[in-house]
């Protein structure tokens, strides 16, 4: 257990384990509007706030932060009104972030080798400081993402019906994004922002594989981001890997291995199951036996 | 009495393009109204217009008395859109129907007498059993309810549906109809429909709309027409609407001219 004399992994670990919770939660929400891609926009995006940064001189993080909540609000913005479909809003967002990031990069001096640490994660690069920033935003981001489940669940899933509750579905999807982009660049030190948004939608494809329901899903997602982003830190100290690469391959393991055990629990279900009497049958459904009584 | 809804002289254009023009209904309580017409007539264009989700550019739309555009009471409105517009994979029955009972300023878990709501709307539609079943699991009817209980959680004063019958074969579609029918002395219902042989028993109005403009206001005449025609062979395509609105329009016109 010599890791945890060191203060390097020790932050790490700490930050991998929130990016592990953190960002399989909201990416519930991102997979449940069918935005799947989002998290990888909204990395690419990060990447010029990193640039910016190296070329001004400036903390990356903080200033990752920013760029990446705004292009987040921006691309929401021409979304809600039908500037830009998702399409072609997060093309805009790929290719325009990762441009304006190398050519910032290069400006500074540094080229795209200087961005590699946070492409992919690295153990060593995240300071106390950032730390602090990652522990504040990663528990707004839960507080907020987990607090506002129903409402966050009624927008994702039926987008008039909850506008038609009287819910402020326009504000509601701000704060999705923006989540959403805290959440990448919060992540950017450990897993990389070219892979994180792969830890906002594996483990919650794998939690739906096993888990039945919206926010059993979600717990599972949790759980298992949890698991493979420590896996992941600690199996890259020890196998001198970049990080945010082992962590995604080890979601994608929990991710084939949940192919079977969905199938064996789903076997299990429909043994069980009421609907094994399959009451949309009109001739054994209860509203047709009220009728015939 | 205060109607529930009250359209005057409704103007709406989508794009540039008029799609409603010179509407005027009202929906009074405890009423069931069906609209009805052809595709692109506007019929979903007008239930979309009464709940604000479009902008109309003329006229006015009162909803309890209250001009829309002031409106709170949005509590007392349920709502069950087009099955095809709700993106429900790895959700359960009870989620949705949970998420009903929603309200602008209600946040925390569903309080015990808010489950036993959601419990009361499942027991109505006949899917207590399917509660805990994924919603893409179930059959088009089944789906259908799950959206209706989602609709009636509440205990709405007004139940606006946009085309429940969709994809719903006809046995299927008898039984929403007898879980409206029985709902009909708590609330008004205001429903699209594109087939009409399920519902016309209780229909108590239609607004038959072509080419955006109210082409009828009225009893369901075409009733007989859709009565008889539950006697035909299963196998033949169900009587679309249009030939029920066209029908009514026709007689009116012969009557006219006598």
């Amino acid at each position: 257990m010599e890791i945890f004399t060191m203060p390097f992994m020790i932050r790490a670990i700490v930050a991998a384990g929130l990016a592990g919770v953190s960002a399989p939660t909201i990416g519930t929400y991102i997979v449940q509007r069918r935005l799947s891609l989002l998290g990888d926009g909204l990395g690419h995006v990060a990447i010029a706030g990193v640039g910016l940064a190296l070329m001004t001189g400036a903390a990356p993080l903080p200033v990752a932060v920013v760029v990446c909540v705004l292009g987040a609000l921006l691309i929401e913005w021409l979304r809600q009104r039908g500037r830009a479909t998702g399409d072609i809003g997060l093309a805009v967002l790929f290719y325009g972030g990762l441009a304006a990031g190398v050519l910032m990069a290069s400006v500074a001096g540094q080229g795209a080798g200087g961005l590699s640490a946070y492409l992919f994660g690295s153990l060593v690069t995240m300071s106390p400081t950032d730390l602090v920033i990652v522990v504040c935003l990663s528990v707004v981001v839960l507080l907020l993402a987990v607090g506002l489940s129903p409402q966050l669940f009624a927008v994702c899933a039926d987008e008039e019906f909850a506008r038609v509750l009287g819910l402020p579905v326009r504000l509601y999807n701000y704060l999705i994004v923006v989540l959403a982009a805290a959440t990448v660049t919060t992540a950017m030190r450990t897993v990389g922002l070219l892979l994180v948004s792969a830890l906002m939608v594996i483990p919650v494809a794998t939690a739906q594989n096993i888990f039945r329901g919206f926010w059993h899903g979600m717990a599972g997602s949790m759980v298992i981001g949890l698991i493979a982003a420590l896996t992941g830190v600690v199996g890259s100290y020890y196998a001198d890997l970049a990080p945010g690469a082992l962590i995604v391959v080890v979601s994608i393991v929990f991710f084939a291995l949940s192919w079977p055990l969905s199938s064996i629990l789903h076997r299990n279900h429909r043994r069980s199951s009421p609907r094994g009497r399959r009451t949309d049958d009109p001739a054994t459904s209860p509203l047709a036996a009220g009728k015939e009584a | 009495m205060t109607p529930l809804v009250a359209v005057r002289k409704l103007e709406v254009s989508l794009g540039g393009a008029p799609v409603l023009r010179d509407i005027s209904a009202a929906v009074e309580p405890h009423q069931i109204v069906a609209v009805l017409g052809g595709n692109g007539s506007g019929k979903t264009t007008l239930i979309r217009a009464i709940l604000g989700l479009i902008r109309h550019q003329g006229g006015e739309i009162d909803l309890f008395g209250v001009p829309q555009a002031t409106f709170r009471g949005w509590s007392t409105i349920g709502y069950v859109p087009q099955r095809a517009s709700v993106s429900m994979h790895a959700t359960t029955v009870r989620e949705i129907v949970s998420s009903g009972v929603l309200t602008p300023h209600r946040f925390g878990p569903l309080r015990r007498s808010e489950r036993l709501q959601v419990d009361a709307a499942l027991d109505v539609v006949g899917l207590t059993a399917e509660a805990g079943e994924s919603f893409v699991h179930l059959s088009g009817g089944q789906q259908q309810r799950v959206l209706i209980a989602r609709g009636l959680v509440k205990g709405p004063s007004l139940l606006v549906m946009d085309e429940p019958f969709a994809g719903v074969d006809v046995a299927h579609q008898r039984e929403i109809a007898a879980v409206l029918d029985s709902q009909r002395e708590h609330m008004a219902i205001l429903i699209v429909l594109h087939e009409t042989e399920a519902m016309a028993s209780i229909i108590d109005r239609a607004l038959v709309i072509e080419h955006g403009r109210l082409a009828h206001d009225g009893p369901l005449s075409g009733h007989a027409v859709a009565h008889r025609h539950e006697h035909e062979p299963p196998s033949r395509p169900p009587r679309i609407v249009t030939e029920v609105a066209s029908g009514i329009i026709n007689r009116h016109d012969r009557e006219g001219e006598r």
